[in-house]
């Protein structure tokens, strides 16, 4: 486990928007739940755990280099490509579902807002479980 | 193309702990360990400065496998 605050942080931010999407997901599975009220708990995990890090930052600013050393910076790169094609493949799923009329535009475009913050922290948090981020 | 790596044996022989290497490079322990098994290649600046702090120089820290 990482002595450095801002790396631990960080790990929490992104286990916190992993735990919250894969509650949203499994209220998905079980039932139709109230996706703007859902929204608003996605957005506000992820928003708290930015302001977190931001805080920390400012409280311990020497814990920023080796949080950001060259091999988070690394993860980092390949959690937004990582985060790019599953938000493309999830494109072209929604698409083919929009024009079989089994999807709303309007639907597939707030849900698109789900795989492009959902990958890159997943990635985050494997790199961070894998010794890969800090 | 794998690296040979010689970070660990010079670190130990310094009497620093990854943790205290980490510092002294302004990286994160876990960076050290991953580049002293090889799952991380360091930037040419971080080998240098990985040198620099065990008063050695990078070829002596890092270098091709024989044949290569």
């Amino acid at each position: 486990m990482s002595r450095n605050v801002l790396s631990l942080t960080r790990l929490v931010s992104n286990a916190a928007v992993v735990a919250v999407l894969c509650a949203f997901l499994a209220a998905l599975a079980f039932g139709n739940p109230d996706g703007r009220g859902w929204a608003w708990i996605i957005g506000a995990t992820a928003l708290a755990g930015a302001a977190a890090q931001f805080v920390v930052s400012i409280l311990r600013p020497s814990d920023i280099r080796p949080s950001w050393d060259e091999q988070v910076q690394a993860s980092h790169r390949a959690s937004l490509v990582f985060g790019y094609w599953i938000t493309f493949a999830t494109f072209l799923v929604f698409l083919a579902l929009v024009l079989a009329d089994v999807m709303s535009v309007d639907l597939a475009f707030y849900a698109l807002g789900f795989p492009l913050g959902f990958a890159p922290a997943v990635w985050m948090l494997g790199a961070h479980l894998a010794g890969r981020a800090g | 193309m794998t690296l040979t790596v010689r970070l660990k044996a010079h670190r130990t022989a310094a009497g620093l702990t990854q943790a205290e290497l980490a510092e002294r490079v302004e990286v994160s322990r876990k960076t050290i360990n991953t580049v002293e098994n090889g799952v991380f290649v360091p930037s040419t600046l971080l080998a240098l400065r990985l040198a620099r702090a065990l008063d050695t120089t990078v070829e002596t820290l890092f270098a091709l496998p024989e044949g290569d």
